[in-house]
């Protein structure tokens, strides 16, 4: 084989590149943890968990349908879609199995200032938590919901539609979610060796 | 022969740039499987849901052409660097950053290789361009019109006790579903309050989506409307009562009070409706 053949890595060109990127990335997570820039999450296939002591959101949305999981297992759900809310103490967590044991990854922010969702679509088989809501209407058809944009259902099925809700001590199990863009206020992110989820 | 085929992936190896290419296909590997919405939701979304897959998706094939195409290093391994970060935004904080790192380490592996004084062997392009393009096509779902249109199913009520105030009779009337109207018996009242509410729906296939508020009182106020194919209860406590819109009542008073509800309702409305304990379980 040709030594002239061999490519090889000129170190000084690596770090002309990696060196700004490490800067602007410290950058984005710094900013995103403050609050500053939203970020989006796209979760399925596990259940992922989601609490907030108070959540006040305009336009929610909600109908039955089925997720399909990891490994094609089916879950009923009931999707929950939020035009835009405000959240406080929230938290996210999901417990990924790996060959090492369980790792549960958890999100928390919104500790001083709320955290500004908006279209949230939660594939919810659990919803509870003491609530409020305006304009409510039950039995729509999930086809003609309104109050979330793009958040409609199969034909015929049904629907439940509100102008705002409130909710205190919100706690959700969900499947799945899509779209999310969440503008996190004082984040902290953790991975750690087994069960350690928001509740 | 396990010797001369090492010997060929050196030499491939060799021509390319190998670990940062590998990196930054592994980077979008990993953002696209940290947990994933399934595609058709992501569709229904539009390019805001799909926005995670198409960085992903580009960075796979990042990593791919620069092991086919690496005469293009330069310009693959700034836009890789670049996509990664934009990864921290669009999908899952870059993959639960592990996706970003991996893309950003990646990126500038490529961008740092250079071949050697010869010419470099190339394959032929892959088409991962052309699938994380088909990707980003979706189209946002349209805004549905305002006027009702109730579920083709009415959903099922059951109540330890209902108590209705200002309380009005609307007569049969037909509420349009996509199966055509259905003949319901509709009631206007000022309030109503629900103990032991329970509302079950189906949702497609076996799942049954229920709505519980066990230990509080459900208060529904301003503008209750409920329209319904079925009523029974005992009135007062004491008097059983089955309405439907082939028994239509014949008198209503103004304030009502049932016990032991059964109901099968098409639609329900309420200005404002409280529910302490709530409770939505799937199953």
């Amino acid at each position: 084989m040709s030594r002239s053949l061999t490519g090889r890595t000129r170190w000084s060109r690596f770090a002309a590149v990696l060196a700004p990127a490490v800067l602007a990335g410290a950058a984005l997570v710094v900013s995103t943890a403050e609050g500053a820039l939203a970020a989006s999450f796209a979760v399925s296939g596990q259940n992922f968990k989601v609490s907030a002591a108070t959540l006040e959101a305009e336009g929610f949305a909600q109908f039955g349908s089925v997720d399909t999981g990891a490994g094609g297992a089916r879950h009923p759900v009931a999707p929950a879609g939020i035009e835009s809310a405000k959240l406080t103490d929230l938290c996210q967590s999901v417990l990924v199995p790996t060959p090492f044991g369980d790792v549960t990854l958890r999100i928390t922010a919104g500790g001083s200032r709320p955290v500004i969702a908006t279209n949230l679509v939660l594939d919810a088989d659990q919803l509870g938590g003491d609530a409020t809501f305006t304009n409510i209407e039950l039995g729509r058809d999930a086809s003609t919901l309104d109050q979330v944009s793009g958040h409609t259902g199969p034909r015929g099925r049904f629907g439940q539609q509100a102008e705002k809700v409130s909710l205190r001590n919100l706690k959700v199990r969900a499947w799945g979610t899509t779209a999310g863009t969440f503008t996190l206020t004082d984040m902290a992110m953790d991975a750690k060796f087994g069960r350690d989820e928001c509740f | 022969m396990l010797l001369r085929a090492w010997r060929a992936f050196a030499a491939w190896r060799a021509g390319r740039p190998f670990w940062g290419g590998g990196f930054t296909m592994l980077a979008g590997a990993e953002i696209m499987w940290a947990p994933l919405a399934p595609l058709s939701v992501v569709v229904v979304q539009g390019l805001a849901g799909v926005a995670s897959l198409v960085v992903a998706a580009l960075l796979v094939a990042m990593g791919g052409l620069s092991w086919a195409q690496p005469q293009l290093r330069s310009i693959l391994g700034v836009t890789a660097v670049i996509l990664a970060l934009a990864s921290f935004l669009t999908s899952n904080l870059g993959g639960f950053l592990v996706g970003m790192v991996l893309g950003v380490l990646g990126g500038s592996l490529i961008f740092a290789w250079t071949p050697g004084g010869g010419p470099t062997p190339a394959l032929k392009a892959p088409v991962s361009a052309a699938v994380a393009l088909a990707l980003a096509l979706a189209w946002p779902a349209a805004r549905a019109e305002a006027e009702l249109t109730a579920a083709a199913g009415p959903f099922a009520f059951a109540a330890a006790s209902m108590t209705m105030t200002g309380l009005a009779y609307g007569g049969v009337v037909d509420v349009p579903t996509r199966d055509g109207p259905v003949r319901v018996l509709r009631f206007t009242m000022d309030s109503l309050t629900i103990t032991g509410t329970r509302l079950s729906s189906a949702t497609g296939g076996t799942g049954e989506l229920q709505v519980r508020n066990p230990t509080a009182p459900t208060t529904m106020t301003g503008g209750v409307e409920l329209y319904a194919t079925s009523i029974s209860g005992l009135l007062l406590g004491v008097v059983p009562v089955v309405l439907s819109p082939r028994t239509a009542p014949p008198f209503i008073p103004a304030t009502a009070r049932f016990t032991v509800v059964r109901a099968t309702i098409q639609y329900l409305r309420a200005d404002v409706a409280r529910l302490p304990s709530l409770a939505e379980t799937v199953t």
